[in-house]
């Protein structure tokens, strides 16, 4: 039947052109772009950042303790030059004999004579411009092979090889993402188990103790950088003690601080400033600050209050930075006068 | 013994990197003088055999000479101390061939005050016939598990100690971008995981090895992600909607067809006669 025929093809023809209309209507698939680019990209901004500059003035008290003239070399260390750290030296009253400074010192070499008993006044002056900071990073890539093989190694005060602390190592640290993840977890870690002691530095194998099946980390500043740095050493995190002064007690534009030589001893000014603190390198960051709060770890975040006068990271020698160093002279008092250079 | 103690540690530090790595041997006539020919107190005076292979700052210059760099961490440290005099004595089948100081104003080999004496010397050695011995390591370990996490942002390794010793592995990611390692302490049959940020896109290939003293000892590559082939339904859909649309086309085509066939055979013969009456 003819008529049939007709209706059987535009039936045909319809269901044709609807297949091949809806064929056009599928979204053709491409391969998938990478939605979670964000998630790999390497991230290091600046949230802060905030410079300070003080003209620094350095005095120290020499004394000719004995009963002849002496002739002596004297060692003033001052402010070390960093990425967030910058220092000039402006006059002193004695001409230096020559500056030795590197990676992790800036030290100013005098020679002075004295005769016996005498006593001098030796003043530095510096211009030194700290910059407060706060940085955002993320995904931050671990280290490679060859800074792991060696920069991470112990020292002296890091006891990268004690038992107790590859355990503890292991136990918070392995699972982190990132080394800023990582050190945030070891800065928690030591956060929560501190029991604050100041005296002289211990270094992390004698920093570690053990009360009724738990840890703990007894000390003060230099204590928490060593296990901080030996935490962080373990787990392949490249790190450093920094010894500086945290300026405290500010009237009317300037800090001023001092330590004294006694008969017994030293003694410090109410708002001595004498610090340590840690730093972890990031080749997309350079050196970064780690500071203990009272209730947080801050990682890169780090105000214009803190001024470098050493780091630590290839020598192990000195508990911390003498400030003033002679042979056969006495350093009886020294003087720090943090004065505000208005912008 | 402390001060002989710290002094050691000084000098282990002044040659190598990694003091626990390093060899040193006291003579049995050491001795810790003080007021030497120099008149100075405080002196210390030690008499120590090194071994060459395990000062890491030890640069080879070819197949049998070679550079330790031996740097004072008195003077470095504490400015008012320093090596006073260092005297070499080796084995008839090693020369010293220069030994060069830094910085180069200094006046060794017998410094009498802190500006004479050198921040570091480099001794240029040559060993004849002698071959240091490459450390053979025992350290075993495998990559046990791969995996991607996070949207496969993150990287998990999982590796184990396979062999009979406790060790230091160190866990490599490379990537277009970067090489990420990572250390870890494992003692024989332990397991550990460790985690690492993927930088390179998906479909990105990268590879995970695992070392240990100084040995590859395992390694595998993976590739970030799945990529998706491109969806084939477009196609059939349009394949198969061609199809009945050409049937249906050539069905009406051969009904009209028929239909003008029909017509055209009516017209040819003319009226039909009408029947004989």
């Amino acid at each position: 039947m003819p008529s049939r025929r007709l209706t059987v093809g535009l039936v045909l023809i319809t269901a044709g052109i609807t297949l091949i209309l809806s064929s056009l209507l599928v979204k053709p698939e491409h391969p998938e772009e990478d939605q979670y680019a964000a998630l790999r990209k390497v991230r290091v901004d600046y949230a802060e950042r905030q410079s300070c500059t003080y003209f620094l003035d350095q005095s120290i008290l020499l004394r000719n303790p004995s009963s002849e003239t002496v002739v002596d070399l004297v060692y003033v260390w001052i402010p070390v030059n960093e990425s967030h750290q910058f220092t000039r030296f402006l006059s002193s009253t004695l001409k230096p004999l020559f500056m030795k400074s590197d990676e992790e010192v800036a030290i100013l070499v005098y020679n002075v004579s004295l005769t016996e008993g005498e006593t001098m006044w030796l003043n530095v002056t510096l211009l030194v411009t700290v910059e407060g900071y706060r940085l955002l990073m993320e995904n931050i890539p671990w280290l490679n092979r060859s800074q792991v093989e060696e920069s991470t190694g112990g020292k002296g005060y890091w006891a990268v090889e004690n038992r107790t602390y590859i355990l503890v190592a292991k136990n918070i640290g392995l699972d982190a993402r990132d080394p800023v993840e990582a050190c945030r977890i070891v800065g928690e870690w030591i956060r929560r188990r501190l029991q604050y002691d100041e005296g002289p530095r211990k270094g992390a194998n004698h920093a570690l103790i053990e009360m009724g099946g738990e840890l703990f980390v007894r000390g003060d500043c230099e204590e928490i950088a060593d296990v901080f740095v030996t935490l962080t050493r373990i787990l392949g995190i490249r790190s450093r003690v920094v010894h500086g002064l945290r300026l405290l007690g500010y009237r009317e534009g300037s800090v001023t601080m001092w330590i004294k030589r006694t008969e017994r001893g030293y003694e410090y000014s109410e708002n001595w400033g004498g610090h340590a603190w840690s730093q972890m390198y990031l080749p997309q960051a350079g050196w970064v600050d780690f500071e203990l709060g009272a209730y947080d770890v801050r990682i890169g975040d780090l105000t214009p209050y803190y001024v470098r006068y050493s780091f630590e990271e290839k020598g192990n020698l000195g508990s911390n930075v003498p400030y003033c160093l002679t042979r056969n002279l006495e350093a009886d008092l020294l003087y720090f006068v943090f004065r505000w250079v208005q912008p | 013994m402390r001060i002989l103690r710290k002094t050691l540690l000084i000098i282990i530090l002044a040659l190598t990197a990694v003091p626990a790595a390093f060899l040193i041997k006291l003579q049995p006539d050491y001795h810790v003088e003080i007021n030497m020919k120099t008149g100075f107190e405080r002196m210390v005076m030690l008499k120590f055999d090194i071994f060459l292979k395990t000062i890491s700052s030890s640069v080879p210059l070819d197949e049998n000479a070679y550079w330790p760099v031996v740097a004072d961490y008195y003077k470095l440290r504490y400015p008012s101390g320093w090596i006073e005099a260092m005297k070499l004595l080796s084995r008839e089948d090693i020369r010293l061939l220069n030994c060069p100081v830094n910085p180069p104003c200094v006046k060794p080999p017998y410094a009498v005050n802190e500006a004479d004496a050198s921040d570091s010397s480099a001794f240029t050695l040559r060993t004849l016939g002698v071959a240091l011995p490459k450390a053979s390591s025992r350290l075993r370990a495998k990559i046990y598990e791969s995996k991607f996490l996070n949207s496969t942002s993150t990287l998990l390794v999982t590796v184990m100690n396979t062999g009979d010793d406790e060790g230091v592995f160190i866990v490599i990611l490379f990537e277009k971008s970067f090489e990420q390692a990572r250390k870890v302490d494992l003692k024989p049959s332990e397991n550990a995981s460790v985690r690492f940020p993927v930088h390179v896109p998906e479909g990105e290939e990268v590879v995970v090895r695992i070392f240990g003293g100084g040995e590859q000892l395992d390694g595998c590559k993976l590739t970030i992600g799945m990529k998706k082939p491109p969806s084939i339904l477009p196609l059939v859909l349009g394949a198969v909607g061609t199809i009945p649309m050409l049937v249906g086309t050539l069905v009406i085509l051969s009904h009209f067809m028929g239909k003008f066939r029909k017509h055209a055979s009516l017209q040819e013969d003319g009226p039909a006669p009408y029947p004989p009456s």
